[in-house]
């Protein structure tokens, strides 16, 4: 296996989180390098190339906020322009030139005796003093399994594997799934199929989209006057803050959302019959809202069936359901989401007593502490960890409130002469307790749906149970007494060991 | 857990072990019937097993042992010229054959208590590892430093070590005329009290039970240990801890033993773990007692079975 040397840090992946933290790490003077998988900078936003990807967070708020995008133009952006975007910010800010592409994380190690992280790629072993996992919290795609998907004639595209050469045009379609991704690709495609089916397990609360073009002179204006574009951004996010995520969190004036819902379904759907099967039987926002203009009028078209009979199997060309009618099919598109609480990369990260992240989550609930740490991993940062996502607002401003934490942990680490921190059991148990006693009445916790903000033990690790700016308080200066610390022996200095 | 109480310093000894030179090791025992390691604690100079009163509710898991270091609390005087941190170690040897023969041992030295684990580990490094299976360093220091001013700067820190050291003198010299000077129990020695073994925001009520402690043992006592404490060097020592899991624990405002004590220890004692606790002072046990109890259960609970044991279980297994 090819040597690739040691680091400070390595950073896994170059997404929103990886280009963050590269660019605040470089800030600090901390020498790093970032592995990459693909050939390309932007994680999800370069992996979704589905029709219509769409960020369902305002453009204002779903960007750096050390660097404001003027020219976005769409108030809700769409998948392309968020990857030039990112694109653009890794390389205005040098972070490109630290990136290692198409180099796939297989394994990391937490050595004991050297305090270091081994880690193994696809392009070669290398190892670091700290390790930032960045691997995302969207990253990988959930599969469902069904009977005869090996014999299945027609293609499979997963919405994140989207092959952009495959045309869709005239084509028998089935999508399964009704979540984010779903109600933006049924519009797209719809207008192209011959025949849509869309196989819908649960309905989802579809609302109005308020998205339009930003004008020309906006973006003008926007260039001219950075500071008005931060002014825009502050009051989106003090609305999101303050209107939606109480809703969400006490499960209260959710009355507000549902007539809104209904009210957009009457408009858009005459039928009644197809509506009542459109109609969602648990709370709103207990699974993430989808807003969209375009999804109910394609679920109406003539050439849609809205099939809510469960999948059998796949036979040849064709799809089955429970009661047992057969439908042909040249493309099955599967817009099934992502694993969340059962992400598997976790299990390749092996921490001090040779137990996997993976491992220590399913023997107990995904957690850590500051959706940053694990105990018994020392030295291992993640972004987006557990209980970092949000309903309500943008995921990047969650891990730019991570980036000065991990900075932090790592300027004590460099000043101190520190090998290893690991955080407290003890700490940590009580972060988790604190943040199950908030979530307990919130609309994910309560809402009547199964959902991937939950895990297998029905717990929610995913999200983040308070204002978002009380997280970015939390995560301001790195708590030193909530870790044990392994001092480098002085025999070796700090400088040696940090070169 | 109620407060410790100032006006309350005096206790009965469960047992009282005779020391290698006749001299009586005032011992508490607490959660005697439990199974497994013993932790057995050590104080620090002037004070009295009496610090550790929020560590003693840590017996309803573990057996624990308590010690008064001679002429301290309700140990017996010895002879002046036995004052000495080495023979503390010794005392501390004879409390562990005493009260804890065919057990594991845990020990938890704070300050003084923690250079008599390091005085034992030079006498007896055999013990690590064999009887002596953990370690926690609280507040204490492997050598001396004389750059150590109390947090302070400037002409400040010069005139407190200079009357510092002239009381300590005057401890060893005339400890008659010491002992009135001290006014024990008054607004500026709880104030001196409370400066030296406090990080931020202490209670009243712990600065007042601390002064206390303190001004219960005996002015020529303090003079005697500081003088030991002065010429303490046991860094050669520290290797020995690396044989068992080792935990460093300091106040991040420890004015008496600074936290570059605590490091230095941590990065001389292979695997040692170091636990800044943040706002403490040099008393973080009396200050934020649940971090430390929290601390110490780990550290318990982190200890390797014994090769023996686990051969045992395996074949009670199969």
């Amino acid at each position: 296996m090819t040597n690739l040397g040691h680091h400070r840090v390595v950073v896994i992946g170059a997404g929103f989180g990886g280009i963050g933290a590269s660019i605040k790490l470089a800030e600090a003077g901390i020498e790093h390098v970032i592995l990459e998988k693909a050939g390309d900078v932007g994680g999800t936003w370069w992996a979704n190339k589905y029709p219509g990807c769409r960020c369902d967070v305002p453009s204002h708020l779903y960007s750096f906020s050390f660097a404001l995008n003027p020219d976005w133009s769409d108030t809700y952006s769409l998948q392309p322009e968020i990857h030039r975007y990112l694109r653009k910010v890794a390389e205005d800010y040098g972070v490109v030139d630290r990136v290692r592409f198409d180099t796939e994380v297989t394994a990391a190690r937490w050595d004991d005796a050297t305090k270091r992280w081994l880690i193994e790629t696809s392009a070669g072993s290398l190892s670091a003093d700290a390790l930032i996992s960045a691997h995302g919290f969207l990253s990988e795609p959930a599969v469902p399994h069904f009977a005869g998907i090996e014999s299945f004639t027609g293609q499979v595209m997963h919405s994140a594997e989207w092959d952009p050469s495959y045309d869709v045009s005239g084509k028998r379609i089935g999508v399964i799934g009704t979540g984010a991704s779903a109600v933006q690709i049924v519009p797209l495609v719809q207008k192209q199929a011959k025949q849509l089916y869309v196989f819908q397990r649960t309905a989802a609360w579809i609302l109005p989209h308020r998205g339009r073009p930003i004008r020309a002179w906006e973006r003008a204006l926007y260039r001219r006057v950075p500071p008005l574009q931060r002014l825009v951004r502050q009051l989106v996010y003090l609305r999101n803050e303050f209107l939606i995520l109480p809703a969400l969190l006490r499960s209260k004036r959710l009355d507000l959302i549902r007539k809104m819902a209904y009210d957009h379904l009457e408009a858009q759907v005459p039928d009644p019959e197809l509506r009542a099967k459109l109609t969602p039987t648990f709370a709103p926002g207990c699974k993430r809202l989808t807003p969209t203009n375009d999804y109910l009028p394609a679920i109406s078209a003539p050439n849609t069936e809205l099939v809510t009979d469960g999948i059998k199997e796949l036979r040849g060309d064709e799809i089955v359901t429970a009661d047992g009618v057969a439908r042909k099919l040249d493309v099955l598109i599967l817009a099934t989401g992502f694993r969340v609480t059962d992400n598997t990369f976790p299990a390749r990260l092996t921490g001090r007593d040779g137990r996997t992240l993976r491992e220590v989550w399913d023997a107990g609930s995904m957690g850590g502490y500051n959706g940053t740490t694990f105990a018994g991993f020392p030295n291992l940062f993640m972004l987006a960890g557990p209980n970092t996502g949000i309903g309500h607002t943008s995921l990047v401003y969650m891990i730019e409130a991570q980036l000065p934490y991990i900075v932090g942990a790592l300027q004590h680490m460099r000043d101190n002469g520190v090998a290893a921190l690991d955080v407290r059991r003890d700490v940590q148990a009580a972060y988790n307790e604190m943040i199950q006693r908030k979530l307990r009445l919130s609309v994910w916790n309560t809402g009547g749906c199964s959902s991937w903000y939950l895990d297998k033990y029905g717990r929610n690790s995913t999200i983040w149970p308070d204002y978002t700016f009380n997280f970015a308080k939390r995560l301001k200066r790195f708590d030193v007494e909530s870790y044990y610390q392994e001092v480098a022996p002085t025999e070796a200095p700090a400088q040696l060991v940090y070169g | 857990m109620s407060w410790p109480d100032a006006g309350n310093l005096r206790w009965t000894p469960t047992v009282r072990v005779p020391a290698d030179d006749g001299t009586e090791i005032a011992v508490e025992i607490l959660g005697d019937a439990h199974p497994g390691p013993t932790i057995v604690f050590t104080h620090g100079w002037t004070f009295s097993s009496r610090s550790w009163h929020y560590q003693r509710m840590l017996a309803e898991r573990y057996r624990l042992v308590l010690m008064d270091h001679r002429d301290h609390g309700e140990s017996g005087r010895g002879p002046r010229e036995h004052r000495t941190v080495d023979q503390v170690g010794r005392d501390l040897l004879a409390v562990i054959r005493a009260t804890c023969t065919g057990r594991d041992v845990v020990l938890v030295g704070h300050s003084m208590g923690g250079m008599t684990i390091l005085a034992l580990a030079a006498e007896h490094p055999e013990l690590f590892g064999d009887q002596v299976r953990a370690v926690a360093m609280v507040d204490t220091s492997a050598a001396r430093d004389y750059d150590d001013a109390f947090g302070l700067r400037g002409p400040l820190a010069k005139a407190f070590t200079k009357n510092w050291a002239t009381e300590l003198a005057l401890m060893v010299a005339d400890p008659a005329r010491a002992e009135q000077r001290r006014r024990s129990g008054s607004r500026v020695s709880v104030a001196v009290s409370r400066f030296l073994n406090f990080g931020t925001k202490p209670d009243r009520r712990l600065t007042r039970f601390t002064e206390a402690m303190s001004a219960a043992t005996p002015a020529e006592v303090v003079g005697d240990f500081w003088l030991t404490l002065d010429a303490h060097d046991k860094r050669d020592a520290l290797a020995t801890l690396g044989n068992v899991p080792t935990l460093v624990i300091v106040g991040d405002r420890d004015r008496l033993t600074p936290v570059a004590h605590a490091r230095a220890i941590a990065a001389a004692v292979p695997g040692a773990k170091l636990l800044e606790v943040r706002g403490a002072g040099h008393v973080p046990m009396l200050e934020q007692p649940e971090v430390v109890n929290a601390a110490l259960r780990e550290l318990v609970e982190s200890i390797p079975a014994r090769t023996a044991d686990v051969a045992r279980r395996q074949r009670v297994r199969s």
